[in-house]
């Protein structure tokens, strides 16, 4: 029942994260009280840059997230505060569903929240909380305009991160969709920022939502996300791991993707149109089709149509935008293409290579069946 | 005296027939090892317990999150632990509130057990355990397999059920006045473990990279981050495009990250990390390629996996003793030969044998019969995605198209006199710097050849001629 006596299992050096006590000798001031001078982060609003997440609180993150399907979940996360990192080592789920509509939605699991809470000090977890986590089902890792209030009012309280999980594009693009922010005070801008902020990066935002990113995306910036793991939690892996290969030679992630990939492509297309213009499309029709005078409203930045209001220089940034969402999920497709082309060259024609005896097939079904008798 | 005790628990039938099938999700292992970490690290006293939550219906349960519980050791009771019952109820209530879809339940609790079995310290909890959920199992962590690990060794996990079991070989009914004694009996359950998409993925980005969890001091940071790049796992810094950088230990974006000046731009001098080596060819990857080539890579173990697993195979059956499979020996004869012969030829076992001859026969289930209609998915599917790639490579010309135009429109302003007289129909040149050229009038004017994708045929005659920025925004049609 008790751990036994022994040393090899871990390792002071290498699994540091695990151990709270590291973190609180006398001369690092814990991060909750104290004065200003203790709390670096709140006269330098970017100091906080890295966020390390433990397998178990990524795990759970992601299985919330993906349970909610296309209803936002959230939660809490425990940990402690490294410098200028956030060390998350537990992730545990908050009652409240259907968050992106509500500022208030916290307050609902108040109650749960200082129930669970309390429990966990009474089974000596001694962590804090350090921040709080929130899916977007579909709509990529940027924090709108009422989760950057919820993340303010949470910076109030101490250093907190707001991280942001969305489940449909880890699951179609086969890796962890995760980001992580931190809010700036009001009437503070952050130096270098162009017109697209800082939210979205690389990661496309449907038109349904861009204008809520784009309100708010100078308000926040990202911070990294790193995952760590324990000597003992590599050797588990391992062990899980040769369960896995079958997986993912057998796996047709086209298909499995293909609601998705569908609704990507129908959304790029939306916004192709909307950046076109209506007028366009529908005046050059001489001598060709349609697409030609599309073609040339793409070029020449939609004329007077819809403007964007952001400039011309909004007009290219947009468009090349535009161009690097289809080309991620031309990647996706490629990759997934490559996937069936490999199964069909591996396991196709089996059945005429067995009957022709390659591969000494023969020799191993004789010995069988000899045997079988 | 301990060991017999916990062989005692053990129930003498054989493995259980009971039907109970259960499924096991990764997510309890790895919390029941970050537990077990945390304790050590943290110099933990006390008893490792926790509940399993997971769905029951019927045969079939399924084990798919954990949590650990508060256990008090009872001093006056012999010092065996037990559960804290208002804290586990409150707890349990908390994990039901939040795990509503699927709905799951409590379904057993995990602690350490050590090889042999359950022992009677494991007993109290479970019997409050049962109280909750008769059926529940007990998840044995047998950390002692952790130890000494060998290689190929399955997970260190045992699951156990219980059955109340009439005590002693008698089995014949007793009457009113001796009643047969009832006692409590563990019984092994195989279960098989399963993953969800979301599971496997949160696996595999956790298990990349050889990110450990020391402490920080500033290399191993940024240790941890070059390894990360290494491996193309998902990072938003939300500043643009950047590539990653595939150096083996170094860190550095490439300082050239056409980010627009926005890149964060990480120059960790390579003096500062030991294992800098020399530049890495891939060096100019842009992230869509590292990505297809992760996605690659990944495919390549796969394959790989299945190759030595065949070659396994192959090999036992290869170094079967000759005698047995001319037919001479039976098997028992043959497989005491084997062993006496010290590993020379591998142990013929019936068993292993029909499982291989089940698995050569199924190997004409592999091809479908429908090889038509599986070609013209495969076709359709081939389609749709080199479609996709096209619209793709089209959107990129197009916005480079007009980057070039307003590179052009930025010289020809500074020209002045060239005005829009020039071929081609320049429009709107006026004082402003109206950069949007209206290639419209152009493109009405421009041979394009006829059929096919005449968008196409442009923008790649376009890009092809691009020598000059005046020149080539003349020559529309080649």
């Amino acid at each position: 029942m008790e751990l036994p006596l022994t040393d090899k299992l871990t390792s002071h050096h290498l699994d540091a994260l695990y151990s709270y006590t590291h973190f609180t000798p006398s001369n690092q001031p814990p991060s909750h009280s104290g004065d200003h001078a203790s709390k670096p982060w709140v006269l330098d609003p970017h100091y906080f840059k890295t966020v390390r997440i433990s397998p178990v609180a990524l795990l759970k993150m992601v299985m919330h997230a993906r349970s909610g399907g296309s209803l936002e979940v959230m939660g809490m996360m425990q940990g402690f505060v490294d410098r200028s990192t956030f060390v998350v080592t537990d992730a545990f789920r908050l009652p409240v569903e259907g968050t992106e509509t509500r500022v208030n939605a916290q307050g609902e699991a108040d109650e749960y929240l200082v129930q669970y809470l309390s429990g966990c000090r009474e089974e000596s977890r001694q962590e804090n909380v350090v921040g709080w986590y929130h899916s977007h089902p579909g709509y990529g890792c940027w924090l709108s305009g009422i989760d950057v209030e919820t993340q303010k009012l949470q910076q109030l309280q101490g250093p907190m991160v707001a991280i942001v999980v969305d489940p449909d594009r880890t699951v179609a693009g086969g890796k962890v969709d995760i980001g992580a922010f931190r809010t700036y005070p009001e009437n503070y801008s952050p130096p270098g920022v162009g017109a697209t902020g800082t939210g979205g990066g690389d990661k496309s935002v449907p038109l349904g939502k861009m204008e809520d990113f784009g309100a708010h995306a100078s308000k926040y910036y990202a911070l990294e996300v790193e995952h760590f793991k324990s000597t003992l939690d590599n050797k588990l892996l391992d062990a899980l791991w040769n369960k896995y290969w079958v997986g993912t030679l057998a796996g047709n992630p086209l298909l499995t993707n293909r609601d998705f990939a569908s609704s990507q492509m129908r959304d790029l297309g939306g916004k192709v149109r909307e950046f076109v213009g209506p007028g366009v499309a529908g005046d050059r029709l001489s001598g060709g089709s349609a697409r030609r005078a599309a073609l040339s409203g793409l070029v020449s930045g939609g004329g007077g149509g819809s403007s964007s209001s952001s400039g011309h220089k909004g007009k290219s940034q947009e468009l090349e935008k535009i161009a690097r969402d289809v080309g991620q999920v031309a990647v996706k497709e490629r990759a997934g293409l490559m996937a069936a082309e490999v199964k069909e060259s591996i396991f196709g024609g089996l059945r005429e290579r067995a009957k022709m005896g390659g591969c000494g097939g023969v020799s191993m079904s004789e010995v069988v069946r000899k045997e079988g008798r | 005296m301990h060991q017999e005790g916990a062989n005692e628990l053990l129930s003498a039938q054989k493995s259980s027939d009971s039907g109970l099938q259960i499924i096991l999700h990764p997510l309890p292992i790895l919390e029941i090892s970050d537990f077990i970490t945390r304790g050590y690290q943290r110099n933990f006293k006390g008893a490792v317990v926790g509940g399993l939550l997971g769905q029951q219906n019927g045969r079939d349960i399924t084990i798919e999150h954990s949590f650990s519980v508060k256990s008090v050791k009872e001093e006056d009771d012999g010092g065996v632990y037990e559960l804290d019952q208002e804290w586990f109820r409150q707890r349990l209530d908390q994990m039901k509130l939040v795990h509503k879809s699927p709905e799951l339940d409590l379904v057993g609790w995990y602690a350490l057990v050590p090889k042999s079995g359950p022992t009677v310290q494991h007993l109290p909890i479970h019997r409050q355990i049962s109280a909750v959920n008769e059926s529940a199992v007990l998840l044995g962590f047998h950390l002692e397999n952790m130890l000494s690990p060998m290689p190929g060794d399955p997970l260190p996990i045992t699951i156990y059920e219980s059955n109340m079991e009439a005590e002693g070989e008698d089995k014949e009914m007793k009457d009113s006045e001796n009643p047969t004694n009832m006692v409590l009996r563990f019984r092994k359950l195989p279960y098989a473990t399963e993953t969800g998409e979301a599971e496997m993925i949160g696996m595999q980005f956790i298990r990349e990279g050889a990110a450990n969890a020391s402490a920080d001091d500033a290399q191993a940071e940024t240790k941890n981050i070059a390894e990360q790049f290494e491996q193309k796992i998902a990072v938003t810094d939300g500043k643009g495009k950047r590539r990653a950088v595939m150096t083996s230990g170094s860190v550095s974006k490439n300082p050239a990250s056409p980010s627009k000046g926005k890149g964060k731009e990480k120059d960790e001098p390579s003096s500062s990390e030991p294992q800098a080596q020399a530049p890495n060819p891939d060096i100019n990857l842009t992230r869509s390629d590292s990505e297809y080539m992760a996605a690659l890579q990944s495919k390549f173990n796969a394959i790989k996996m299945l190759k030595s697993r065949i070659s396994l195979i192959t090999t036992y059956l290869q170094r079967l003793p000759p005698a047995f499979t001319e037919g001479k020996q039976t098997t028992q004869e043959a497989s005491d030969a084997a062993r006496a012969s010290g590993g020379q030829y591998t142990i013929p076992s019936n068993n292993i044998l029909r499982h291989i001859q089940s698995l050569v026969a199924n190997i004409d289930l592999v091809t479908p019969a429908e090889q038509a209609a599986l070609r013209k998915e495969m076709l359709q599917e081939a389609n749709d995605v080199k479609l996709i790639s096209l619209i793709s490579d089209l959107l990129t010309s197009v916005s480079e198209v007009k980057e070039a135009g307003k590179k052009s429109s930025a010289l020809e302003s500074t020209k002045p006199g060239k005005g829009p007289s020039g071929g081609g129909g320049f429009g709107g040149q006026g004082g402003d710097n109206n950069v949007d050229y209206d290639f419209t009038g152009s493109f009405d004017t421009a041979q394009l050849r006829g059929g096919g994708l005449p968008e196409f045929e442009a923008v790649g005659s376009m890009q092809q001629e691009f020598s000059g920025p005046s020149e080539a925004l003349f020559n529309f049609s080649d």
